[in-house]
């Protein structure tokens, strides 16, 4: 008798211990849980018991949230203007409870900017929950970005909206854009050094920049830097120099300067990279006497 | 859910003992070997029970943890309202739950900052990850759930300091790629298993996997070894493939041209898309082969 009571009293001890663990897993496992600005324990120890909340206490929770909205617009280079989701029906099936599980249709629409270019989404959001799992798949994905300026976007966003992956359409259009205003930012800056050398045909958001020797007429080498999305949505850049000589000249070329210059520029941008490359090939151009 | 832990746990396992000790109390006196044992069962049996509910809990508190994204609650901006206080910050917290859809969000916490990474592959929406900073000089990183092959440590010394945007950036494409191999590698595992000779190897990283299959469920046809290589750890397609042939003797033409056929395949599409046609075709030859 004593030993079953003392094995039960076991028992009893281990559930404990069981029940005490996974308490405290359900209290770490949801870090994401811990992003909801509703759920800030301060602010929940500060309302009012009545339940009736003051006009001070909204203005401060809404600064709060107003500020956590400027903190990750600033982080991700995105600003929402318009959101909305909504339950939908689920097409085919009355109910939404089948034989897996529950499953929960949902439709939304996301408007805002990515680095200044605006966009508007709509998707389809479809969760299904199970016993042992949930899980979630965007079943519908339809992007508009304007005005297109670049039209390397108008295939990435084809190919996007087919393959349904929102994450990775942030993420291209961000590196993307980046790309583009660096590019911007550094026709710019050479522009404006040697403005006599530097043509920009396109305007600093096009993707050529020419190099004019100030002494040697007719020579000239077309530096093009083209930013296109690949078939998997990542970023590449790529820069090539053309070169435009007169006839005459080439004649001259015995040691195949011109025809080797692409190829040596290439090396060039992989030791200096590309200011310092750009820089060595102005340079280059402004010694001819 | 994390609310409704307001009375926590063990506040309800006293709660139970002190029942089961009040509603015993009254047999006073008759506290024989007997009793007790009874007791202790019934407190055994209604642990069990609690153990067990928590533990469902648990599971699909850890299956929802990975999706932020389920926990978007609808949202619809009223058309005629007056742009009222209470309007203001309905949106404003909608807002900032939206960011979860761009695959980056994030608080500001006391110390600093906690940022939400959200992976996703083809639109399914995969496990999320967090980053938790200190505000300080040097920006420090306090805590974070990236599992230890990723390399954050380096990401972060390369442009933490420097260029904090383009490390949260550089981060989620790293988490993205491991997670999208991670899935076509699950799901070539669980959803096409009776192709595969031999488990599938993998590293941690997802960046090297090893498989053997064969286009003939009979197992007479010859079999592919095939190789997949992901040098660049933000991708999900690979950057090397090679398919060999593992046994002795020579393979026959047919065999070869398919191997040919197999490597452009994997190169350009997600692993579990390539058995998913390979599923089509010999489906469709069974079809062929079963007409009278």
């Amino acid at each position: 008798m004593e030993k079953e009571r003392e094995e039960q009293q076991q028992q009893l001890r281990a559930l404990r211990a069981e029940i005490a663990a996974l308490q405290r897993r359900l209290e770490q496992t949801h870090p994401a849980a811990a992003l909801d600005p509703e759920r800030d324990p301060e602010l929940e120890r500060r309302r009012p018991a009545g339940g009736r909340e003051s006009a001070g206490d909204l203005e401060g929770q809404l600064g709060r949230a107003e500020s956590g909205l400027s903190f990750l617009s600033r982080l991700t280079g995105i600003s929402i203007a318009d959101y909305s989701m909504a339950r939908a029906q689920l097409p085919g099936s009355g109910g939404s409870a089948g034989e897996n599980g529950l499953r929960v249709l949902r439709k939304g629409r996301l408007a805002g900017q990515c680095h200044a270019v605006p966009f508007q989404l709509e998707f389809q959001l479809l969760e299904m929950q199970s016993e042992e799992s949930s899980s979630a798949a965007i079943t519908d994905l339809s992007i508009v970005l304007e005005p297109m300026e670049y039209s390397a976007l108008s295939r990435f966003v084809a190919r996007t909206e087919e393959k349904r992956d929102l994450f990775l359409f942030f993420r291209s259009l961000h590196f993307f854009l980046e790309w583009c205003e660096y590019r911007q930012r550094t026709f710019q800056y050479f522009k404006e050094k040697y403005p006599a050398m530097v043509q920009l045909p396109g305007g600093t958001a096009a993707d050529s920049m020419g190099l004019q020797s100030p002494h040697v007429p007719g020579f000239e080498l077309v530096l093009v830097w083209t930013v296109h999305i690949d078939a998997e949505g990542k970023v590449v850049p790529e820069l090539d120099l053309l070169t435009k000589i007169p006839e005459q000249a080439l004649t001259l070329d015995q040691k195949e300067v011109v025809v080797r210059a692409p190829h040596c520029f290439r090396t060039l941008l992989q030791l200096l990279g590309i200011e310092a490359a750009i820089d060595s090939l102005i340079q280059l151009l402004r010694t001819e006497e | 859910m994390a609310s409704s832990q307001k009375h926590g746990v063990l506040y309800q396992l006293e709660r139970l003992e002190a029942h089961d000790q009040r509603s015993a109390r009254p047999q006073d006196g008759h506290q024989g070997p007997q009793d007790s044992e009874t007791d202790l069962e019934a407190k055994i049996l209604k642990l069990r029970k609690l153990r067990d509910e928590l533990r469902t809990k648990v599971k699909l508190h850890e299956a929802g943890a990975r999706i932020p994204i389920a926990n978007l609650e609808p949202y619809e901006p009223l058309k005629n309202s007056e742009e009222n206080l209470k309007m203001k910050l309905e949106k404003a917290k909608a807002f900032f739950q939206a960011f979860h859809l761009t695959g980056l969000s994030g608080k500001l916490t006391t110390k600093g900052v906690c940022i939400c990474f959200n992976t996703a592959f083809e639109g399914n929406i995969l496990d999320s990850y967090y980053v938790d900073l200190i505000i300080k000089k040097p920006l420090q990183i306090h805590r974070h759930s990236v599992p230890v092959f990723i390399p954050l440590e380096q990401i972060a010394a390369k442009y933490l300091e420097t260029n904090f945007q383009h490390f949260v950036y550089s981060l989620s494409e790293h988490l993205n790629g491991y997670s999208g191999r991670k899935y076509q590698a699950d799901q070539l595992q669980c959803g096409f298993s009776a192709f595969l000779a031999r488990p599938l190897q993998r590293n941690s990283l997802c960046t090297l996997l090893s498989f053997t299959y064969t286009m003939d469920p009979s197992g007479e046809s010859f079999p592919f070894c095939a190789r997949l290589v992901y040098q660049d750890l933000t991708t999900t397609l690979p950057t090397d493939v090679t398919i060999t042939y593992q046994g002795t003797g020579a393979t026959p033409a047919s065999w070869e041209n398919q191997r040919a056929v197999h490597e452009t395949l994997f190169y350009k599409n997600a692993l579990h898309k390539v058995f998913e046609s390979f599923l089509r075709v010999r489906e469709n030859f069974d079809c062929v082969s079963s007409v009278p």
